[in-house]
């Protein structure tokens, strides 16, 4: 049997740019206050023990809350009832050159109030960057799902028999990498991250950039404006850039060159991938994954004249250049966007088309798609792509 | 054969969960508030690490790190539509580190290499080898204070959170969520484990049985404990480790002056004294 290494060893990310892992609810206007720079979050359970004996607080608190918080002014119903909203919070966000607040707040994932990243998601975003350095053979049977949802779709008159969107890709999914038992990523084993203090974490406004006649246009509801003052924004918790978590990792040898029961991923891979360690080899097909992506997003921005996000990317691609054989850079998170996360940075008109009838509730251009991206802001301007992380494996 | 009991090493310790632990109970029941995949709870309702968990884990774990996990001594504990669907080591080898630490069972047991050949194989009883378990795990009650009063202020659930995973299609991007319960990063269990000393036909283990559940306690905070482990749940970390040995004299007298072996805040920093 081969020699395995039991020891798991530890990654470390480096947060490049505004990180946001969303978590469940969004957080409501009721339940924060601004002052200053920072938003404070209220925690309930307190503000009403604290406060038990001021019924008539806790009765308008109650209405406000009832009314879904619509034209509730937490803050000035605190400050009536002569009550510090700073000792009645969980934490406090520093504003990230935020404008424009909006009405609710996208949360940050936590573990018993606490920041961190979920090994879930680091797994999860290397999947999807893993499944983009596939062999052309395997990206081909995501185009056979494709078509055959889309067969399946003209062909049934009741929408109800026709694909779901959720499960589209299911049976390539299956054929490449098997059931969960016999999966290669099931000897991929990573940790949630340690914690980050909420010090390391801020608020941060994203707004939607979107092509329209070959003209940059912002998503502002029912328009798209020239202006991005005049755009809708969202508000999200991240992970500050510079940040800096820990957890481990165990990169088992039967990930990459398979067993009895497995294949694995080395022969599946079309990237010129060559280190023989594990850790190496994942790096490797991460770092050609990372600069095609990069360098397809480069070029995308240069046609729309987006200076300050080439530039950015240009940033990132200097850092991918200069990494060690244990490091990689990947995307992860929320507001990442379509190419991040699936195989269509592969597809052409012809499997848009296709795609816009299988998938009905998002509107695809056949033409440029993905069309829109999001992209964070600061003071008003053109900030930065979120979700970059460096990753380094000790 | 002859076993006699020379004496028992006791082992108390702190189960760290270092991620959040997710041990489910393993079977589908839906639980008040909707949560589709719970945690075992005991009957106070808090979460607890059952002993047949730990011992479960460790055993796999010290299977690989012992070189048991081999066809010829695989044996088939779980067959379906004619396929070995679960196999774990046991074998005859009276010196077995895996068998004699976590035990054999009586009965016929057909390996793994002769189930492919034959899956009608009759098997073969061990039970010359079979002697009583060396290990005995205690099912690990949680520390209620490991909990703080500001990580239970944020919890979804009197002692565990609720988890959120996506799934996403590699085509539409759509995203398919599903939850999961689990306790805490942070919260602590409390748990004891004893090692039975045999001198089995005149040949006494010695500490050879505790080193060999020491190296499965290293082995386990390599790995993870519970569920979707390989995904971010279940490291755990032994903590406050205290073991004491009892000789069986020592259950004649008062035990209550009986002085630790060993003390250590971590398995990194544990040392054997060696009588
Ligand atoms: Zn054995």
């Amino acid at each position: 049997m081969a020699h395995e290494p039991f020891e798991s060893r530890t990654y470390e990310i480096e947060v490049l740019t505004p990180t946001i892992i969303g978590g469940q609810d969004k957080i409501q206007s009721f339940e924060f206050v601004k002052d200053g720079d920072y938003l404070y979050f209220i925690n309930f359970d307190r503000l009403l023990e604290e406060n038990l004996f001021k019924e008539s607080f806790i009765d308008e608190l109650s209405r406000g809350l009832s009314t879904g918080g619509r034209d509730f002014n937490i803050k000035d119903v605190l400050a009536r009832y002569n009550i510090d909203f700073k000792n009645s919070s969980k934490y406090k966000l520093k504003l990230e050159g935020v404008k424009r607040l909006s009405k609710e707040v996208v949360p940050f994932v936590k573990s018993a109030g606490r920041f961190y990243i979920p090994g879930s998601s680091l797994k999860g975003a290397i999947r999807s960057f893993v499944t983009k350095a596939l062999n052309r053979n395997f990206i081909q049977l995501y185009e056979n799902d494709l078509s055959s949802a889309y067969q399946k779709t003209l062909n049934s008159a009741d929408r109800r028999n026709s694909v779901d969107p959720k499960y589209v890709s299911k049976d390539a999914e299956e054929k490449i990498f098997a059931t969960p038992y016999e999966s290669p990523f099931k000897h991929l084993k990573i940790s949630d991250s340690d914690f980050v203090s909420s010090e390391n974490a801020g608020v941060y406004e994203i707004k939607v950039m979107n092509i329209c006649g070959g003209q940059v246009k912002w998503f502002a509801g029912r328009s798209n404006e020239d202006d991005p003052d005049r755009a809708v924004s969202i508000i999200a918790e991240g992970i500050k850039p510079g940040a800096k978590l820990i957890g481990s990792i165990k990169i088992e040898k039967d990930f990459v060159e398979g067993n009895q029961v497995v294949r694995g991923i080395k022969e599946k891979i079309g990237v010129n991938a060559t280190a023989t360690s594990p850790t190496e080899f994942l790096a490797d097909v991460l770092k050609a994954v990372s600069k095609d992506y990069i360098q397809r997003e480069i070029n995308f921005y240069t046609r729309y004249k987006q200076a300050q996000i080439v530039s950015e990317y240009q940033k990132l691609l200097n850092v991918l250049n200069s990494l060690d054989k244990n490091q990689f850079l990947i995307q992860i998170g929320f507001s990442t966007g379509y190419l991040s996360k699936t195989v269509g940075i592969f597809f052409n008109k012809n499997h848009f088309e296709k795609l816009a009838k299988v998938d009905r509730q998002s509107k695809i251009y056949p033409e440029l798609f993905p069309k829109t991206r999001r992209l964070v802001f600061k003071n008003g301007q053109v900030w930065t792509v979120p979700g970059w992380i460096k990753v380094t494996i000790k | 054969m002859d076993v006699i009991l020379k004496g028992k090493y006791i082992i108390k310790c702190k189960i760290k969960a270092v991620t959040g632990l997710h041990i489910g109970e393993g079977n589908n029941s839906i639980e008040i508030g909707g949560i589709d995949n719970s945690v075992v709870k005991d009957a106070e309702g808090k979460p607890y690490i059952p002993g047949s968990s730990l011992k479960g884990k460790m055993r796999a774990l010290m299977e690989f790190a012992e070189g048991k996990v081999k066809d010829n001594l695989l044996i088939v504990s779980v067959k379906r539509s004619g396929k070995p669907e679960i196999c774990i080591h046991m074998c005859e080898d009276i010196d077995c580190p895996v068998c004699g630490l976590f035990g054999r069972n009586h009965g016929k047991h057909v390996t793994k290499e002769e189930f492919i050949r034959n899956p009608n194989a009759e098997g073969k009883d061990f039970s010359d080898a079979v002697i009583p378990t060396r290990l005995i795990v205690r099912d690990a009650k949680l520390i209620e204070s490991s909990i703080t009063d500001e990580m239970k202020e944020n919890l979804d659930l009197e002692w565990t959170e609720v988890k959120f995973e996506n799934n996403i299609d590699r085509i539409t991007s759509k995203a398919n969520p599903r939850q999961s319960e689990r306790v805490p990063a942070g919260a602590q269990f409390l748990a004891e484990f004893v090692v039975n000393r045999y001198e089995v036909d005149g040949s006494d283990d010695g500490q050879r049985y505790l080193s060999k559940f020491i190296k499965a306690m290293k082995l386990l905070e390599d790995d993870y404990l519970g569920g979707q482990g390989s995904r971010g749940n279940g490291k755990v970390k032994f903590v406050d480790i205290e073991i004491v040995y009892k000789d069986s004299s020592d259950y004649e007298k008062d035990s209550s002056d009986l002085k630790p072996i060993a003390k250590a805040d971590s398995l990194d920093q544990l040392k054997l004294s060696t009588n």
